[in-house]
């Protein structure tokens, strides 16, 4: 049966109300709504019940919890300063206060229920459009956590002068400045350019790969793009005159686009600004090779896939594995993990110690922001998200599992855990729900938690002293520390107050204790490099490189030292003989100072103080979302309302379906739904009315008036999987004209899913990773009290990455529906069985498998025209072979197809597939070639 | 049917004709000698009027207009001028409050209008982009110059007219034919427009730039770089006058270009300055205005208000005036700073005020018309 319908009938299966119930709720609780694909996508878990308070000052609405009352006084503080100057520099006011929602740290934050999509660790905070809305985590450091709010309000900012200058002119253009503007002016107006932005553009410019700001748009979203934008912008305001970039705002309605308006702005084109840009850059950068170097040709690069960094050097002793190795982490293609190599470097063995990323134990390694220990016992030291917190976990080589788990009750975040010299106790750093992160000592054995700072500053990357009496960490409780510098202390594990060992208006991080003197990582050079404070107080510099060197460790032998640096637009694992140089400079002994405070709200400046209480506000209103010829017209009115932490929300569906003035009144289709995902069960209810006139291929058109109600209820076990609960509750009349019967029944309809997805995303779909959903449900007729049907479906998803932009993919579906009116199916196309027309099937028992080999086809492809160029990023290719079965009643045979196709991704929006294939029975091949061009992801 | 017929054609026409009045200026209408030519009242930018004003803001009669302001209200033969952002003039009678009526221009006049006897002068920006002289007779533009992105104010010095225009030039224009008399490249633009005083043209640029030239001839007599980007018009008294989007603020001689004195606030200023027998008055983005001491540039008084100041301040009688987008109206006693009186609006107020001595007038970003006075 192949069956393809004109337009101007409407058709639909019994799943409609379900399909129209569902996908109201999907819009509100599946999470990355972008990726997820139909009924898969992971969870934002509520694990944290907060108790909201709001903050009222003179331009903000604060949202904050207790526990962080004193970090949300200091969020006001900072904010009215950053209004005000902003205010200043936009030439603008706002009028409606500002709502900021804080969060104390990065776990709670990634619970935000203002966004539905889950924000990858990397997000410092964000600015959302519909309500105007700034959502920031505190991460320890006040001086972060001013750029942050900071940027965020530049944002706010940018967007009302927008609006603003729209509303003057009376004159709305649909495009925004480019990304790569707007972060970079939010960068360049929050924050100095430091030694992490010099890095970055200094790698791109040294490596002869700087990207050009016509190209900006390969790296848009990155941690480049953001750092080059804020070059451009500050190259702008430092030679064109520092009116110039408020100018481009006045001036947006004065050109058709971006370009136009810069040149008009600047007197020359972006491209001549770009040529400029980069030559000064250039004119920066190249002298400074001259006295200093590159990482991989000055010393011995030991990774090379991917991103690796914090090694630890270790000698083990004993089994099999004895001899020298260096434990790390690493995010070689898409999971993060925890690898072990040999002093040679991993081209010569690799060993997989831990994978994680893909399970609730380690749902997070915390790559870039939590160092690891290990020893020479074969033991390592890290910590991990798992759930809502933290957790520390102590895993042996030799076992090659996890030998200790501790949850540490009040801790939110853990990071950067070492091992005591003797091994039985380890230093960390941690934060609780103040945020406010201190260093913490664990015995092992007992698991006595001992806080060995308490106090408001940022105090991290501690350290056992080769007595192991002695604790060294970083930590902004210097002179500087309100600016942003972090010097090196050391204080008793027995109690004192910590004392100063290094000094100054720059970063001294990563202490390294060793018999020759403690080496550490400093920026005060304007570069990241390793140091060594002798005992005499004489400061070493161990290395001169120019991109950066982080995180030293020193071997076992204690000749050389293993380095995280960062070359060639990643961080990797190097090794360095340590070779004395001459004394670069002598630390003076600094007086103890740790006056400064982070400045807070006068407490009259707040206007008031209260428990949240839900307040609606719209989120969308719009009118007719789509039209399906099956599922008939699926939009008219939509409005959805939701609060302003986004845990409660109400959605609105009305259409009319009448054909004549007749039934008007009695053809509208209307839905009301509520959700609520203040806690980790989420739950919904709704009612609906539909009525229309619909079509499948058993049974012809056919009228059917639906009136009931629903409840849904979704449990998230974790970040990957969840179950999930819908009953229906509805009375049904079916009115077949064609077929000559009614069916009226009041029918309650129970579903019960099981859903995994822990995948990875390629631009074109799913490379790593599984996905499966497993789903029962029945339909019962109340009033005869028997069964109406049964649907068993399960759908599993595996992807094996074959290498970073190839992967095979496996899927096996089967679907099976019984009772006196089964839920039949559609099936084929280029979402399911390819060769075959989309609908080619429409059955209740459905056995399908897919596989799939994805490779990358073309990096860019940019196509000329007159007008211009249009370019393609990342076309992907792939080799496929499907085979499946629909039936009712009797297996008749399996088909098959295969074929070949591409997939052209369009902005990180939509993928177009192109499918080639060709049917079989599995005795002969179809003779002609099938063609199917459609949207969306790859299975 | 002929009834609806009727009645939607009654509608269109009444759309296309008659639900706003096109602006009409009898032949017969004696023309009223201007008391605030100039956005910033006279060629010189002072800013400052005498008048017996004391102070008040009353709301003396209030107007409305269908377009959002997109550049400052002119004064001018007898009348309330303001360009709409829909690309309209709208006038309104300064002896009656009456409207007048409004004229299309199809683009938005930023630089405001310079009514000189019964003709007016206005560039008209994007992406009309001319500088257009219109007879206000005949609603007929006399003639018209090609011109791109003026935003700031023409000046007039007898039968010439000096304009900026993007790209930096300076032009000087016949005012009756429009024809060029000499024009001279500039290293960047103007946003404020040219000053005028003594038969010297003295004109900021964005690049820092304070140029003078000979009014008649268009010779260089001197230039300043002030070094910062100069976003307002200069005020011309015994010395020039002129801010810095950097927070400079300079004192020059007027024949020479020296820097006389300097100060330097730590908010950016985009205002123009206003200045009278006594003292030199500014407003920074940062909200705060100050009254200098004109010898030295000594603080003499300095008033926060709420909100950022965009519309740059001005002198009536023995006070100072001024919006502020916390969307005040300030009044202060420009001898002593004391706020004498303020009103709160609807709606911000973007662009200076204007006043002829017996009222100060405004237009609101929402189109609301205001005179304010005793």
């Amino acid at each position: 049966m192949n069956h393809y319908f004109s337009a101007n009938r409407k058709k639909a299966t019994v799943l409609l109300p379900m399909v129209l119930a569902v996908a109201f709720i999907s819009l509100a609780l599946v999470a990355e709504p972008a990726y997820s694909q139909f009924y898969f996508g992971k969870n934002k878990v509520q694990y944290t019940d907060f108790d909201w308070q709001v903050m009222e000052t003179e331009h903000f609405r604060i949202f904050f919890y207790p526990e962080e009352e004193e970090l949300a006084k200091i969020a006001a503080r900072i904010s009215e300063d950053s209004y005000r100057e902003l205010a200043s520099r936009f030439k603008l006011e706002i009028y409606n206060p500002i709502p900021l929602i804080i969060y104390s740290s990065p776990n709670y934050f990634s619970q935000t229920n203002v966004t539905p999509t889950l924000l990858p660790e990397s997000v410092g905070g964000f600015t959302e459009f519909l309500k105007g809305r700034v959502v920031v985590p505190f991460h320890g450091s006040y001086y972060d956590f001013e750029h942050v709010l900071r940027h965020e309000l530049v944002h706010v900012f940018t967007l009302s002068k927008l609006e603003s200058v729209m509303s003057k002119q009376r004159y709305f253009r649909m495009a925004p400045p480019p990304l790569w503007f707007i972060e970079g002016l939010a960068e360049c107006w929050s924050t100095n350019w430091d030694s992490e932005a010099d890095m970055i553009l200094k790698d791109m410019v040294l490596s002869g790969r700087l990207f050009t700001i016509d190209r900006f748009y390969e790296i848009s979203g990155t941690y480049f793009m953001y750092k080059l934008g804020q070059s451009v912008c500050q190259f702008i305001s430092d030679e064109y005159g520092t009116d110039k970039l408020i100018l481009i705002f006045e001036n947006w309605w004065k050109g058709d686009d971006f370009d136009e308006i810069v040149e008009m702005t600047l007197g020359e084109p972006l491209r001549e600004v770009s040529r400029k840009w980069e030559y000064a850059l250039k004119k920066r950068y190249f002298p400074q090779i001259a006295d200093a170097g590159l990482a991989s040709y000055e010393t011995e690069k030991l990774t090379r896939s991917g991103y690796a960094l914090k090694g630890v050097p270790i000698m083990l002793n004993d089994g099999k594995l004895s001899g020298e190795w260096i434990v790390f982490k690493a995010n070689k293609l898409g999971y993060s993990g925890i690898y072990m190599m040999p002093p040679a470097g991993e081209a010569t063995k690799l060993h997989t110690l831990l994978k994680g990323e893909r399970s609730a134990s380690f749902e997070s390694l915390h790559l870039l922001q939590s160092g690891i220990d290990a020893n020479n016992r074969g033991l390592v030291l890290f910590s991990s998200k798992s759930e809502e917190n933290d957790v520390l976990y102590l895993y042996s080589i030799h076992q090659r599992k996890i030998i200790q788990r501790f949850e540490l009750a009040g801790l939110a975040t853990i990071s950067s855990p070492r091992f005591s010299p003797a091994g039985d106790k380890a230093v960390f750093s941690a934060a609780g729900k103040s945020g406010i992160v201190d260093i913490y000592l664990l015995e092992f054995t007992g698991g006595e938690l001992k806080m060995l700072t308490d106090d408001f500053y940022n105090d991290v990357d501690p350290a056992f002293s080769l007595d192991g009496d002695t604790v060294l960490f970083a930590s902004d409780r210097c002179l500087e520390g309100e600016k942003g510098a972090i010097n090196i202390f050391k204080m008793a594990l027995d109690g004192g107050k910590p004392i100063p060992l290094t000094s100054g208006e720059w970063r001294d991080i990563s202490p390294e204790p060793s018999p020759s003197g403690l080496y550490f990582a400093s920026d005060r050079d304007g570069a990241f490099n390793i140091y060594r404070l002798n005992e005499d107080r004489s400061v070493v510099k161990i290395t001169s490189l120019l991109t950066g060197a982080y995180d030293p460790r020193i071997t076992p032998d204690g000749k050389s030292l293993v380095f995280s640096g960062y070359q060639d637009f990643g961080f990797h694992i190097y090794r360095t003989a340590i070779i004395d140089t001459s004394i670069y400079a002598r630390e003076e002994t600094p007086a103890y100072i740790s006056s400064w405070r982070p400045g807070m709200l006068d407490s009259r400046k707040v206007k008031s103080s209260v428990q949240y209480q839900t307040d609606y506000s719209f989120d969308i209103a719009q009118s007719a979302i789509s039209y399906d010829p099956v599922y008939g017209s699926i939009g008219g009115l939509q409005v959805a309302l939701s609060d302003m932490l986004g845990d409660n929300a109400f959605y609105f569906l009305l259409t009319n379906t009448a054909e004549s003035k007749d039934d008007f009144f009695s053809s509208f289709n209307v839905a009301v739904t509520y959700i609520n995902k203040k806690k980790r069960l989420n739950w919904g209810i709704g009612a609906y009315h539909f009525y229309d006139e619909y079509y499948n291929d058993y049974e012809g058109y056919y009228f059917e008036r639906q009136v009931g109600g629903l409840g849904h209820l979704t449990y998230p076990l974790s970040k990957f999987n969840r179950v999930e609960a819908t009953t229906f509750l509805r009375y049904s009349d079916k009115d077949s004209w064609i077929l000559g019967y009614r069916r009226r029944a009041p029918l309650i309809s129970n579903y019960f899913s099981v859903i995994s997805d822990n995948s990875i995303w390629d631009i074109s779909g799913p490379i790593e990773g599984h996905r499966y959903n497993i789903t029962v449900g029945s339909t019962y007729a109340l009033d005869e009290g028997r069964v109406f049907n049964r649907i068993g479906l399960v759908d599993l998803r595996h992807y094996l990455r074959l290498g970073r932009y190839s992967a095979y993919a496996s899927r096996l579906f089967a679907y099976s529906s019984s009772g006196v009116e089964p839920q039949r199916n559609y099936f084929g196309g280029s979402w399911s069985f390819r060769g075959f027309s989309r609908r080619a099937f429409y059955n209740r028992n459905i056995l399908f498998t897919s596989n799939e080999l994805r490779f990358p086809l073309i990096d860019n492809l940019v196509v000329g025209f007159p007008f211009g160029g249009i370019g393609f990023q990342g076309i992907r290719g792939a080799l496929f072979v499907d085979a499946g079965s629909a039936w009712d009643n009797d297996f008749d045979r399996f088909l098959g197809s295969f074929g070949a196709g591409f997939r052209v991704a369009l902005a990180n929006v939509i993928v177009l597939r192109f499918d080639f294939s060709r049917t079989t029975d599995f005795e002969k091949i179809s003779k002609s070639t099938d063609f199917d061009f459609f949207f969306g992801w790859n299975f | 049917m002929i009834l609806r017929i009727f009645f939607v054609s009654a509608l269109v026409i009444w759309l296309l004709t008659g639900c706003t009045k096109k602006f009409k200026y009898n032949r017969t209408d004696e023309i009223p000698a201007t008391a605030w030519q100039y956005v910033r009242y006279n060629q010189q930018g002072q800013a400052a009027i005498p008048a017996e004003y004391k102070g008040g803001l009353n709301v003396k009669w209030e107007t409305g207009s269908p377009e959002s302001p997109i550049g400052p209200p002119s004064l001018g033969a007898g009348m309330l001028i303001h360009s709409g952002s829909k690309g309209k003039l709208f006038f309104y009678s300064l002896s009656n409050h009456k409207f007048l009526g409004r004229l299309k221009i199809r683009g938005a006049s930023q630089a405001g209008v310079v009514t000189v006897d019964s003709l007016a002068y206005l560039a008209v920006g994007p992406s009309r982009n001319h500088l257009v002289c219109l007879n206000l007779f005949n609603q007929k533009p006399l003639w018209r110059a090609s011109l791109k992105d003026v935003t700031g104010q023409p000046i007039i010095l007898e039968n010439r007219l000096y304009v900026g225009s993007a790209g930096g030039d300076l032009h000087c224009l016949d005012r009756l034919t429009g024809e060029e008399i000499w024009r001279k490249k500039m290293p960047a633009k103007s946003l404020a427009g040219p000053s005028l005083n003594d038969s010297l043209v003295y004109f900021p640029c964005d690049n820092g730039e304070l140029r003078c030239f000979n009014a008649l001839t268009g010779d260089s007599v001197f230039t300043t770089d002030l070094r910062q980007p100069l976003l307002s018009k200069a005020a011309v008294g015994d010395r020039i006058y002129i801010s810095g989007a950097d927070g400079g603020f300079f004192a020059i001689d007027k024949l020479n270009g020296q820097v006389v004195w300097k100060s330097h606030f730590d908010w950016p200023i985009w205002t123009s300055p206003a200045v009278d027998d006594s003292a030199v008055y500014i407003a920074d983005n940062g909200g705060i205005v100050r009254a200098l001491n004109k010898r030295d540039g000594a603080l003499l008084w300095e008033f926060k208000t709420g909100g950022v100041v965009i519309a740059s301040p001005i002198v009536v009688g023995d006070f100072l005036l001024l919006a502020s987008l916390d969307r005040f109206v300030y009044c202060l006693n420009k001898r002593t700073g004391i706020m004498n009186s303020r009103r709160e609006l609807k709606s911000e107020i973007r662009f200076p005020l204007v006043s002829d001595g017996r009222g100060i007038y405004a237009v609101a970003h929402d189109g609301s018309i205001f005179c304010f006075g005793d």
